[in-house]
């Protein structure tokens, strides 16, 4: 009882953010609406699909790849989106605390591996998604930080993306720890507050957009902004 | 039992044919049709393999297997379409759903062969919910090939998370069209629903095509 009402808040919550992601990229326009909404979508899709085949056929799928697939796209988009929003100076710095996180993702990959007897392949291509995300959101947040100082302009924008990679690594392990079906099980409230970080990416951007939009930006979007009008 | 390499041949030869007595621009449309037709006869082919080694029966392979092996094959053609002639973007789109309707013909074809044809009705909303479905899946992925993103690598992780996508979006609707009754019909209806939203938003897609860049 308590994983059906959790799963229906969570589709819920899900699908408000789709649908706010749609209507603000039709009414703006802006890539970054676009890649938010596709990183909702398919995390929201991948997570129907899953529950549908649970409904109807009232067990696990035998092979997991199409929903894992369609997470593991949707951490691409939000990849994409800070990519979107890098600074092309970022790529000459290096920051020798970023040795940690390869460190951390295959650990964990190794951990749920022998642990939950998971698939091998599954389990790395994981890791090399959410590395590839993780160093984006580090390394972004840590370099704009230096140059812009504190209140840099996308600094909700990593910060969300951050706290919804520890919460997705938080659900994983809770989901091998913990088994009962109450609302005590730290399992269900780490998947509500996942559920409440996917509403956080939209002030981000809307955050990000402002500052944008205010000439508080990074070299890269004013050169895409030129090759904008160009076009 | 259905030979469908048999049906193929039957389908596909006036197509070959026909490719000798046209000019260039209905040459194209029809090998893209074909092309379709013959991606759909490989994924039965790789659908039935796989579902063997995993020993699944026909409906669970059907939601498990033949989403992915179906919408990466219908891919290939436009692929090695764009990759070896080069062509201008505007044609991209046009030889998607050509070979999207090649794909639901054919596959359509073989379903009408292995069942009941009787209920008018119900061949009615089969037909428009799988075509308009190939379609939209097909859509969907050249969408993210237009993208005029600025790095390839960038092109590549969009259109993947695109074909992701329209795995996903496939998957739901045979799960659903698997079942009896509501279900089957909201699956019939998500695809017909999905080309009146792109069609309603196309202005947008016009737009935002332009802006991705």
């Amino acid at each position: 009882m308590t994983d059906t009402v959790e799963n229906t808040i969570f589709l819920s919550i899900l699908f408000i953010c789709v649908i706010i992601d749609f209507l603000r990229a039709v009414k703006t326009k802006k890539r970054e609406w676009m890649l938010l909404f596709l990183f909702h979508f398919l995390y929201f899709i991948s997570s129907i699909y899953y529950e549908m085949y649970i409904l109807f056929f009232e067990s696990d799928p035998v092979i997991s790849h199409i929903m894992d697939i369609g997470w593991y796209a949707s951490y691409l988009f939000l990849t994409l989106l800070l990519q979107n929003n890098r600074d092309p100076e970022m790529d000459g710095h290096k920051y020798k605390s970023l040795i940690l996180i390869p460190i951390f993702v295959f650990s964990m990959a190794a951990g749920f591996m022998w642990y939950s007897q998971g698939d091998v392949f599954n389990n790395i291509l994981c890791a090399v998604l959410m590395w590839i995300l993780l160093r984006y959101t580090v390394k972004g947040a840590l370099f704009n930080k230096e140059k812009y100082g504190k209140n840099y302009p996308a600094k909700w924008l990593y910060r969300s993306s951050f706290i919804f990679c520890y919460l997705e690594y938080q659900t994983w392990v809770f989901s091998c720890l913990f088994f009962e079906d109450s609302w005590t099980n730290p399992y269900y409230i780490s998947d509500m507050l996942m559920a409440l970080s996917f509403l956080l990416f939209i002030p981000s951007v809307s955050v990000l957009l402002k500052n944008i939009d205010n000439k508080n930006v990074p070299a890269q979007n004013d050169h895409r902004s030129e090759e904008r009008s160009e076009a | 039992m259905n030979y469908i390499e048999n049906i193929y041949i039957c389908l596909a030869a006036p197509m070959i044919v026909a490719i000798f007595c046209l000019d260039s621009y209905r040459r194209r449309i029809i090998l893209f049709l074909l092309g379709g037709m013959t991606m759909c006869l490989l994924s039965s082919y790789i659908n039935t393999f796989i579902a063997y080694v995993y020993g699944l029966n026909m409906l669970l392979a059907s939601v498990e297997i033949s989403p992915t092996v179906e919408e990466v094959m219908k891919v290939l053609p436009v692929i090695f379409y764009l990759l070896v002639f080069e062509p201008p973007k505007n044609r991209m789109i046009g030889n998607a759903i050509t070979v999207a309707i090649g794909f639901a013909t054919f596959e359509n074809v073989c379903y009408l062969l292995g069942n009941d044809t009787s209920n008018i009705q119900h061949l009615l909303i089969r037909g428009f919910g799988t075509g308009t479905m190939h379609v939209c899946t097909g859509l969907l992925v050249t969408f993210g090939m237009q993208m005029v993103w600025d790095k390839l690598w960038l092109r590549l992780a969009g259109t993947c998370g695109l074909l992701v996508t329209a795995i996903v979006y496939h998957a739901i609707f045979n799960i659903l069209v698997s079942q009896e009754g509501i279900p089957a019909y909201i699956g019939y209806f998500i695809p017909i629903v999905t080309v009146i939203l792109v069609l309603s938003f196309k202005k947008f897609i016009k737009k935002q095509r332009n802006i991705i860049k």
